[in-house]
């Protein structure tokens, strides 16, 4: 009884709102409304609170650990390499609020991994176009290459167009752990230290190439007016995304070709829109008594100074992880 | 006193004469395109008059209407001591006038924070204390309130209020086309056609506007 109800219902449904299927959006109406779903910029900023145990540590420290991972990381054996983008992750599991470390660690290793599969099948995919130059061996009476001891297979796996190889795993393991490591590390250091002090940082460890000429001041300067202005950049590009979005277009009618037309008249009108800002801010700046880079005195205003202990601990860890990859490799 | 200023051929401002007391904030009303900005400018030393002068206190700050782009630090505090980046001033000195100027626009509780996670009239404010902490005599504003809603609009004049007066006598003008902000200031006049029509108290400037048949 219960039972044919139910059937009956389920009937009713179907039949009742059968048109459930939505007609598939063109994939450019898709990407566009991906981009208008971001709700903020898609880079990490400064976030002054709660304070972690990162924000005490000086920002030259910060730096330098960012460059010498980096260089660990080149260095590294593949279990290394996984060890440390791991570790980066548990840092800022351990150092930073869920509400942040979650969605950074969400996207970064969903980018992480669409590269560890993308290089694991396509490094050592693709058949060699070159033909043997040696006679195969059985033409010569010999016994085949038998399989080596130890079970040691080059090819791990190969199923139909998919080959993945030693040398493919391994290609794919450094690519992923790479890009982990370097932009998770770097997403640290941004959250948790303010721009001002990062770039007195990078002044502070380029002076010597101040002293050999460089435009240290101009690079430090850059660094910040980047920093301020991604937001105004990324809100020009939602703006004139929104205004394509309102018009409606008929994505499916205009082809690829009208589609790649529409997207280079948007990226020219937001140039056009971005020279006029930088216009505006360059006239703001002026009037503010701005008179080129190397006249300007940026003045950290940080509220409180990293701490010594902060500092030597993050100090000892940097010696005693090099010390560990260094005697390993 | 009687400024000229032509664009090509273009008169914009014919004769526009403008008086405001020390210490005072005074506020300018008018159409668009009457030339009010122009006449800004040319108090603010941006701009020289094709006849006649300006005499004012120094030095002058600018604020104008759009916050984004006078804001170019990426944290508040760095950003309203910009100002203060092309003298050589020790640290205790720069963080004494910045903690000042703060807390004048009531933003002190935000200082670490970075410039592009406040409000429209946060940022309106912040770009206010910028200028502030510049120690100016006069403040030049142009528009600010055009794109605030009410909370933020009076947030932003009273942070305006604070800034006027005290030991240091600083004078601000105020360029608005809104009427009711007429009720924050000591004194007002009405521009339009490139001319300074009338001047007096703000009563009497609604009065004058009321009888134009301004419905604002
Ligand atoms: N740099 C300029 N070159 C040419 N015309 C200008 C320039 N600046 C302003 N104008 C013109 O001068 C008039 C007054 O402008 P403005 O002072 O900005 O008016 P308001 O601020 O009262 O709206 C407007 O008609 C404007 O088009
Ligand atoms: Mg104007």
């Amino acid at each position: 009884m219960n039972s044919t109800r139910a059937r009956l219902l389920c009937f009713a449904v179907t039949v009742g709102t059968s048109p459930a299927r939505p007609a598939k959006e063109p994939l450019e109406a898709r990407l566009l409304m991906s981009f208008l779903n971001l709700t903020s910029v898609p880079y990490s900023s400064y976030v002054p609170a709660p304070r972690t145990a990162l924000h005490d540590v000086h920002a030259v420290i910060k730096q330098v650990w960012l460059l010498l991972l980096l260089l660990l990381l080149a260095r590294a054996s593949l279990g290394a390499r996984f060890a440390l983008a791991a570790a980066t992750a548990a840092l800022s599991a351990v150092a930073l609020p869920p509400g942040l470390w979650r969605p950074q660690l969400r996207r970064l290793g969903g980018l992480a991994a669409l590269l560890f599969v993308f290089t694991a099948i396509g490094a050592d995919g693709v058949p060699p176009v070159l033909q043997p130059r040696s006679v195969p061996p059985g033409i010569e009476g010999l016994p085949g290459v038998s399989p080596a001891a130890g079970g040691y297979r080059y090819v791990i796996l190969h199923l139909w167009l998919i080959t993945v190889t030693r040398r493919s795993i391994a290609l794919a393991v450094s690519a992923a752990s790479l890009t982990f490591v370097a932009l998770q590390s770097a997403s640290l250091c941004l959250t948790t230290t303010p721009p001002e002090e990062l770039a007195g940082a990078l002044r502070t460890l380029l002076a010597p190439a101040g002293l050999l000429g460089s435009p240290v001041a101009d690079i430090g300067l850059t660094l910040l007016l980047s920093l301020r202005f991604m937001a105004l950049v990324f809100d020009e590009a939602r703006n004139l995304a929104l205004g394509l979005a309102a018009r409606g277009v008929a994505w499916s009618q205009l082809g690829p070709g009208g589609s790649l037309q529409i997207a280079m008249r948007l990226i020219a009108r937001l140039f056009a829109n971005l020279m006029l800002r930088s216009e505006s801010i360059a006239v703001a700046m002026t009037a503010r008594g701005f008179a080129g880079p190397a006249a300007h005195v940026v003045h950290p205003m940080g509220d409180r100074p990293s701490s010594p202990l902060a500092n030597a601990a993050a100090l000892a860890l940097l010696a005693g992880v090099a010390a560990c990859i260094w005697s390993f490799s | 006193m009687d400024v000229h200023v032509t664009f090509g051929n273009k008169r914009v401002l014919r004769g526009a004469s403008l008086a405001v007391v020390r210490g005072s904030l005074h506020v300018l009303l008018g159409p668009n395109g009457c030339g009010k900005s122009t006449l800004l400018r040319v108090l603010g030393r941006q701009l020289a008059p094709a006849a006649g002068s300006a005499r004012t206190d120094g030095p002058i700050s600018f604020v104008f209407q759009n916050p984004d782009h006078q804001i170019v630090m990426p944290t508040v505090a760095a950003d309203v001591a910009f100002g203060l980046g092309r003298y050589t001033l020790p640290a205790t000195a720069v963080r004494a006038q910045v903690a000042a100027a703060l807390a004048t626009v009531g933003l002190a509780a935000v200082a670490q924070r970075p410039t592009h996670t406040l409000s429209g009239g946060q940022r309106q404010r912040c770009a206010i204390a910028g200028a502030l902490a510049q120690a100016p005599k006069v403040l030049l504003l142009d528009e600010l309130t055009t794109f605030l809603d009410g909370g933020d609009q009076r947030g932003v004049l009273e942070a305006v209020r604070a800034c006027v007066g005290g030991p240091d006598q600083v004078t601000a003008l105020w360029v608005t086309h809104r009427l009711e902000e007429l009720a924050y200031a000591d004194a007002a006049s009405f521009m339009d056609g490139g001319r300074v029509q009338v001047t007096g108290s703000p009563a009497e400037v609604a009065e004058h506007m009321r009888r134009l048949g301004a419905r604002w």
